[in-house]
């Protein structure tokens, strides 16, 4: 394949060539022995000299930058020496403190790109289809004060608004009955503007959306739900089979048709939530390993219900309950999350959302607890660098769907009589969702360097600390440790997409 | 709900109208339209006619409406209500207030080894955590007087030449891992800490290694110690393995003999690690040292000087058998930076009050918020801003806030060589009687800690004792106290120099404190008939080791609890004398100075070494700055502390309410 060993060497390129630029600004970006001058303490001249002997301070900046290639190059050649990428500032090898900063950032990075992904994609599809209606404004709205938001400042925000009065809220979990109507409204209001149509259908939505919002939150802080959360076999099994009905609804549709593929994701429903009736007892003490079987199985029996109820479509009845069967296995570990909820509580003295940190220090806890302790400290962190990310699919994903709606084949297909959900669904969408698949690489490299400030503000031990402490010192190590990182993963990514894209429309070929 | 209902037969059928000003009625007209349109289809059923079905259903709709609106009201009506959930647990308040079993500390960067001692040690929190896991003979109260610590052992001094003191570690003293502290411990301290084998030329016998750094790219040789200083000094111990007492023997006077006795480490760990026998009270180790078995030592040295260091980011701890502990605390467990000590049973004095003692790395920005959301109980910050304070006192009474004067000062240092712009004393006290010390204090320092003053003296800050003692002995201070225009004028007449004359006041770029500190001495001093630039530099040390690019600068420095430490800001050719500042008398003093071994003689010399440089001053101080400690009100015991032990140096006797 030429064309891939050509785009590698190019790539290649591109990377060296950052990464000098890169190493020349850091390497002079400020004065390495700053805080030494400073120091008045006795072993001022040997802690001078062991820097200087660490950071190679007596040769010039390409030689130091030649010299950090060979040290990338030890750990790219195999047997080439001590892969080490360099030693920071105190002596001590980079490669070792670039391994522990991943684990995080990598966290951060996965969740919000997922996060960005499903959210921005639901969001501009919508904006798509309800063309200059009111949430078409109020998304665009959304998503160019996303864009211009400093996430900085955002994440001071969420760290106020969010943690600390949230937790404030979870210590007396009340809320006066007019805010509890007006917690309904707003949400009732969304729904309206979700769901479209008619004045009188939005009407309609609304006030039915605010009355079940008001109702189940009013019911959820009288039954101290807030204290002890759980959704119970029973909420399991219901909102399984609601996750059946919108699957089948949006992939296959309602239509007499399709009703087998219906009726395989219910029965796949409630197989599944029978399983977590089961494994629940089992689970409360749980590994990777054993949520990994129970997921595995529940995802296979599901399949094999939709199978066997499928009929003539048992194909698509199988596909719709396997992911019938991986809600009910989110379910699932949203359940046992939440009920490890109170011990959590309890160990964080009441203040189980935190500002600071990817995790709570000392705490001793099950698989369910210390997960929910680290989901908890992930979703603010998530959230602050999800917003550009979202903002920027929204816009893409609508952009997209509106060209794609406008073409011929789209109006052939309506012209020939396909309901709605096979046209936006298989035709539009699908085809709108080719040019994404540039649009993840390019965010990559955005959502790295979101996780910079944010891993500053939420005082988070990854990448970003890695770069931004380096940078804050003169230490070019460990932020070439980042930025390697960082551009290695983006040209990868822009590689793969490339790649993928000539796989996904044929149209287009690798020359 | 106000409206008239009006109650009629239509059909053989009972059913209510409802003509409501309402809000809800614009909004019922069109459902019910609605919902006659979608019932155009209906079919026929039992003897109903459509129309007949449609009034019913318009009815029953018109009726659900209603109750919707009402129900919606009346809860709007009963908005002021609460829903609330019912309390956890049986009800029952705990009768004595608990007490938690963990306390959290904010740091700023984690503790990066075990072992303090190594060159490679660099964060100031390594004493944070070493306070309470690795004692000494000797500790420092906050205002800095240094008091033996008898719970780990007791000294004496038995002669004063040769400089003679005789230590007795206590006679219940272990590590946690229930080894006796004894006399391996303090002989491997001392082939460590004296660079006896260092390898690059120390020597034990009177080499002060200060100022003699390692040659370039030299690798330091057995034991990679911070500092020889002191240590160099004493001659080997002798004794024998198990001995609790051991005598430190002098080459020459050394005046900070007193914080010397520290910095043990658990010598049958590094033996063990190093390929010796810790047997027998660690005879193989105390034999190779003493008979200088160099082949031997190395590993051990290598495990002294590396094997204790932390992984970067404290991401994890070494094995806890090597990191033993001699204090109230001991070594619990560590992640992201986050240090987890644990109370130590096998610790022979007052046993720590709360169980668990977690060290929490947390941004300096982001620490006010992480103390209001209780994820720490305890920080203290040596640079507080007063946005920092305005938010901690936003914090009402959920946190205590104290403020104090720190070890930090501010300084305004003068090229006093020959070919300096101050080499006139004169031209210098001139300076010195222009700047406004007080408009200082009052814009910079005051508006954190309200009683700052004025600092005096330049080798004594208020937070120290003996600071006031000293000034009181000072007079010649409170000529400079007042600014004194006049005096200035006339002494720069005196000095006859040119005016205006041009200083050019250096000072780290990027700081609007240090920009906005020189303009008001500007704005003084320029009546007097100097000509101050501001001259902001990224590079402030660098500039400043070169003489000639600068001719005053301003910046912070910090007192230190040693005698000495302030010897080469002020003695001719000093390291740190930028300035080029050259007094016989006051080099003669400093040398005095460094062989005196009684504290209170030392005091004396100190003041008259303070005299000396206010009558041929070579800098001007401006003031302590202040640090801060904030912590929950939940937390009781935590009380401020400028030493380098900072916030947690009496934390074994701290305690938490739980929440």
């Amino acid at each position: 394949m030429p064309v891939v060993v050509r785009r590698l060497l190019v790539s290649l390129l591109v990377v060296l060539a950052s990464t000098a630029l890169m190493y020349g600004l850091v390497a002079l970006s400020g004065n390495p022995l700053q805080d030494l001058l400073e120091y008045s303490g006795p072993d001022r001249d040997a802690r001078i000299a062991a820097r200087t002997a660490a950071l190679d301070l007596d040769e010039p900046v390409p030689v130091r930058y030649a010299l950090w290639l060979q040290d990338v190059g030890r750990c790219v050649v195999p047997g080439g020496g001590d892969c080490t990428l360099g030693l920071d500032r105190q002596s001590r090898p980079v490669l070792p403190q670039l391994g522990s900063a991943l684990g995080s950032t990598l966290r951060l990075v996965a969740a919000a790109t997922a996060g960005a992904m499903v959210v921005g994609v639901v969001a501009g599809v919508v904006s798509a289809l309800r063309q200059y209606g009111a949430f078409d404004h109020a998304a665009t709205l959304v998503a160019f004060v996303c864009f211009s938001l400093p996430v900085f400042w955002v994440s001071t925000l969420l760290k106020q608004y969010v943690a600390i009065d949230l937790n404030t809220w979870l210590g007396d979990p009340s809320l006066a009955y007019g805010t509890i109507v007006a917690i309904g409204l707003a949400a009732g209001a969304g729904w309206a503007l979700l769901v479209g149509g008619s004045a009188r259908r939005r009407a309609l939505v609304l006030v039915v959306a605010a009355a079940a919002t008001s109702s189940t939150l009013l019911a959820l802080i009288i039954s101290g739900w807030f204290r002890r959360p759980s959704l119970g076999v029973l909420g399991v099994a219901v909102s399984a089979v609601v996750a059946a009905l919108l699957w089948s609804a949006l992939l296959v549709g309602l239509r007499r048709r399709a009703r087998p593929v219906l009726r395989g994701a219910i029965g796949s429903a409630v197989v599944g939530a029978a399983v977590v009736a089961v494994a629940q007892s089992r689970l409360a003490d749980a590994t990777w390993l054993t949520l990994g079987l129970v997921a595995v199985l529940v995802v296979a029996l599901a399949a094999l219900t939709g199978w066997a109820l499928g009929g003539h479509a048992r194909r698509a009845a199988a596909q719709v309950a396997a992911l019938t069967g991986g809600t009910v296995v989110v379910l699932m570990v949203v359940d046992q999350l939440l009920r490890a909820y109170p011990a959590l509580y309890h160990a964080t003295d009441g203040r189980p959302v935190s500002t600071t940190g990817s995790r709570t220090p000392n705490l001793d806890g099950t698989f369910w607890e210390t997960n929910l302790d680290l989901a908890l400290h992930l979703v603010l962190p998530t959230i602050a660098v999800m917003l550009v990310s979202v903002a920027t699919y929204t816009r893409f994903t609508r952009s997209g769907m509106l060209e794609t709606l406008a073409q011929d084949h789209v109006r052939t297909a309506r012209a020939g009589g396909l309901d709605e959900r096979d046209v936006v669904v298989g035709h539009a969408l699908r085809n709108a969702l080719v040019p994404l698949v540039t649009l993840v690489a390019f965010d990559l490299a955005g959502i790295l360097g979101g996780a910079v400030v944010v891993e500053t503000v939420f005082g988070w031990n990854g990448l970003g600390r890695l770069f931004a402490t380096g940078l804050a010192n003169v230490d070019p190590n460990p932020v070439m440790a980042f930025f390697l990182v960082a551009a290695v993963a983006t040209v990868t990514c822009n590689l793969l997409a490339d790649l993928a894209y000539a796989r996904l429309d044929p149209r287009i070929r690798l020359r | 709900m106000r409206g008239r209902v009006k109650n009629a037969v239509r059909g053989g059928r009972r059913f209510a109208v409802l003509t409501a000003r309402s809000p809800c009625r614009r909004w019922l007209q069109g459902a019910e339209q609605e919902v006659s349109a979608g019932l155009g289809s209906v079919a026929v059923t039992g003897l109903r006619t459509p129309t007949m079905l449609a009034r019913e259903v318009r009815v029953r709709t018109r009726r659900g409406v209603a109750g919707v609106c009402a129900v919606l009201t009346g809860v709007l009506v009963a908005g002021c209500g609460t829903a609330s959930s019912p309390p956890d647990g049986d009800g029952t308040a705990p009768t004595t207030p608990e007490l938690a079993d963990t306390i959290t500390v904010g740091i700023d960067q984690p503790p990066d080894t075990y072992n303090p001692g190594t060159a490679e040690s660099s964060s100031i929190y390594n004493a944070y955590v070493g306070n309470l896991t690795q004692q000494a003979f000797t500790t420092a109260r906050p205002d800095g007087t240094l008091v033996p610590n008898e719970v780990y052992g007791t000294y004496v001094k038995t002669s004063d030449d040769p400089l003679t003191v005789e230590y007795t570690f206590a006679a219940d003293a272990v590590w946690s891992d229930g080894t006796p502290i004894d006399f391996d411990d303090a002989l491997l301290a001392w082939a460590a800490l004296s660079g006896a084998y260092s390898g690059d030329g120390a020597t034990g016998e009177g080499d002060d290694a200060e100022g003699d750094a390692p040659a370039e790219g030299a690798r330091p040789g057995l034991f990679g110690a911070a500092s020889t200083s002191g240590w160099a000094l004493v001659e080997k111990l002798e004794g024998e393995p198990g001995d609790k007492t051991f005598t430190m023997v002098f080459s020459e006077p050394y005046p900070d003999w007193e914080v010397l006795a520290g910095g043990f480490m658990p010598a049958h760990v590094a033996a063990e690690e190093g390929g010796l026998s810790a047997a027998d009270d660690g005879a193989e180790l105390v034999e190779a040292i003493r008979t200088d078995d160099v082949e031997a030592l190395a590993p051990v040295a290598e495990f002294w000087s590396t094997g204790w260091s932390f992984p970067d980011g404290l991401t994890s701890l070494p094995d806890l058998d090597l990191i033993p502990a001699s204090g109230p605390y001991r070594y619990e467990s560590a992640a992201e930076g986050a240090l987890t000590l644990v109370r130590n049973e096998r610790w022979w004095g007052e046993p720590a009050r709360t169980e668990h003692l977690v060290f929490a790395t947390v941004g300096a920005d982001e620490m006010v918020q992480a103390l209001e959301n209780g994820e720490i109980d305890v920080f203290d910050q040596a640079n507080p801003t007063t946005d920092m304070v305005t938010r901690l006192s936003a914090l009402g009474d959920a946190v205590h806030v104290e403020t104090g004067e720190s070890l930090a000062y501010s300084r305004l240092d003068l090229d006093s060589s020959s070919t300096g712009v101050f080499d006139d004393v004169r031209v210098r006290q001139a300076f010195g009687r222009c700047v406004p010390r007080q408009d200082l204090v009052d814009k910079f320092a005051r508006p954190i800690e309200p009683d700052s003053e004025i600092l005096q003296l330049r080798e004594l800050v208020p937070a120290q004792a003996a600071y006031d003692q000293v000034l009181d002995q000072v007079p010649v201070a409170a000529e400079y106290r007042d600014v004194d225009l006049e005096g200035a004028r006339a002494l720069l007449a005196e000095a006859r120099v040119s005016t205006p004359l041009r200083v050019r006041v250096l000072y780290a770029a990027g700081s609007t404190l240090r920009a906005d500190q020189v303009a008001l001495v500007a704005a003084s001093c320029n009546q007097a008939g100097f000509a101050v630039e501001g001259r902001p530099d990224p590079d402030l040390f660098g500039t400043l080791a070169q003489r000639g690019g600068w001719d005053a600068a301003i910046f912070g420095w910090y007192a230190s609890e040693l005698v000495t430490a302030g010897e080469s800001s002020y003695v001719t050719g000093g390291g740190l004398n930028f300035g080029g500042y050259s007094n016989r008398e006051v080099d003669r003093l400093w040398t005095e100075l460094g062989r005196e071994t009684d504290r209170a003689a030392a005091l004396e010399l100190r003041t008259r070494l303070e005299r000396l440089l206010w009558e041929d001053p070579y800098n001007v101080p401006l003031y302590a700055n202040p640090g801060l400690l904030a912590y929950s009100s939940v937390v009781s015991g935590p009380a401020y502390n400028p030493t380098q032990y900072g916030s947690s140096w009496n934390a074994q006797t701290w305690t938490k309410a739980s929440g």
